[in-house]
């Protein structure tokens, strides 16, 4: 009975923990510029990225949460010739690399929670799904592949106090190379708007 | 509604509208071209100076009994072009009993595609239920659309290396291929075929007399 009782007492206790917490969701728009290798296929910046994170947070300075985006990459490179061996091929390619970034994220942020600034750095690990496409002529080359992937992130959000923020976040996305895929890295810039769980 | 939900409808749409799988993409029938060039790396090409070259170009059709040939116009201005090329290159075309160093070849292949795709119509009538018609793979209303591709072939032979019999197969010194969709006017398709025949001599350096 006092392991029920124990047990019962500590859910309480984690409700209790639960809403002493600061929870959010933010939507933002994401601009990403390739590195590395996905520079090496795609050079122009992403104009077009949409994410979604899922923040909580206690009264430390200490949060974690999740978080997943979508990042699309686009450049065609108009009557270039490329060598292969003794090959030499002249054309158009259209160059297609859709990312989708998956993340459980651990944050440290530098204010306290009353406070409407809220700058932080923030450690994720989890996959970034890669869909790259080349069309050159008619044909099209297809792969697709998870990768295992970490996200450092910096940002702030700034508080309206009535639920909502301004949020702003820098991430680095890098995957780590499969007998497939090479690794790929690059910077995803953030800018949203944070809904706060509490009020509603 | 609450302002708050207003406000993430507006950004969600927002960015939804501005993010596609694949954005951009080909715009004219140029954008489809293709010019594979092959050669052989052991062959002297700079020690041969003469070559000859057919007056016609035959099409490839699978027929063997027959043959099909590109029309005339646009056989000369591709064969012009090809001349013009090898000329400025240090070659010089030959008659064929005047023991040619090479050979070169032009021949055409068309091929027409048709595909079925079943269009968004076609599931929105599966998900009320409606199976589609036997034989059409599920589709309710298949959309039929066909286009027809075209490629030139150039081939380069040596005079020593040619085939003794129909039967043998010999490996040519260099090959072309201009692969690309046959759609747009006339004219345009002789500048394509035109400027793609440049392509094959830029891409080929190689392809110098001595």
């Amino acid at each position: 009975m006092k392991k029920y009782i124990a047990t019962i007492a500590l859910f309480l206790a984690g409700m209790g923990f639960s809403q002493a917490q600061d929870q959010f969701t933010a939507l933002h728009y994401d601009v990403g510029v390739s590195l590395g290798n996905t520079r090496d296929y795609i050079e122009r910046t992403s104009s077009r990225g949409i994410g979604f994170d899922y923040r909580s947070r206690d009264i430390s300075n200490f949060g974690w949460g999740f978080t997943m985006a979508w990042h699309v990459f686009y450049e065609d490179r108009r009557n270039e010739t490329f060598n292969e061996g003794n090959v030499s091929i002249t054309g158009t390619q259209f160059r297609y690399l859709n990312t989708m970034p998956l993340h459980l994220t651990a944050q440290y942020y530098f204010n306290e929670t009353e406070n409407p600034i809220q700058p932080y750095v923030s450690i994720g690990a989890g996959t970034t799904y890669f869909n790259q496409r080349t069309d050159m002529g008619m044909y099209s080359a297809i792969r697709n592949n998870w990768q295992f992937s970490v996200q450092p992130e910096v940002g702030v959000s700034i508080s309206n106090g009535s639920g909502n923020s301004l949020f702003l976040a820098a991430k680095y996305i890098n995957s780590f190379k499969t007998d497939s895929y090479d690794g790929q890295s690059y910077l995803s810039f953030n800018i949203g708007v944070t809904w706060d769980f509490i009020g509603y | 509604m609450l302002m708050r939900t207003k406000l993430f409808i507006l950004l969600a749409g927002f960015t939804l509208m501005n993010t596609s799988c694949y954005p951009g993409g080909p715009e004219y029938y140029s954008d489809f071209d293709l010019v594979i060039t092959h050669y052989n790396d052991t062959y002297d090409f700079g020690a041969k100076n003469t070559y000859f070259m057919p007056d016609q170009v035959p099409q490839i059709d699978g027929d063997t009994s027959t043959y099909d040939f590109v029309d005339a116009i646009n056989a000369a201005q591709m064969l012009a072009a090809i001349e013009q090329n090898m000329n400025a290159r240090g070659y010089q075309r030959v008659g064929e009993n005047d023991d040619p160093d090479i050979l070169l070849t032009a021949s055409a292949l068309t091929v027409t595609n048709v595909t079925v795709d079943c269009g968004w119509w076609g599931y929105w009538g599966g998900w009320w239920g409606y199976p589609g018609y036997p034989g059409y793979g599920g589709c309710y209303y298949p959309v039929a659309y066909s286009y027809e591709t075209g490629t030139l072939f150039i081939t380069l032979w040596d005079k020593d290396g040619l085939p003794n019999a129909p039967e043998q197969v010999v490996n040519a010194e260099w090959t072309v291929g201009i692969n690309g969709l046959l759609e747009g006017s006339t004219a345009d398709l002789a500048q394509r075929a035109l400027s793609n025949i440049n392509k094959a001599f830029d891409q080929s350096p190689y392809i110098q007399s001595n």
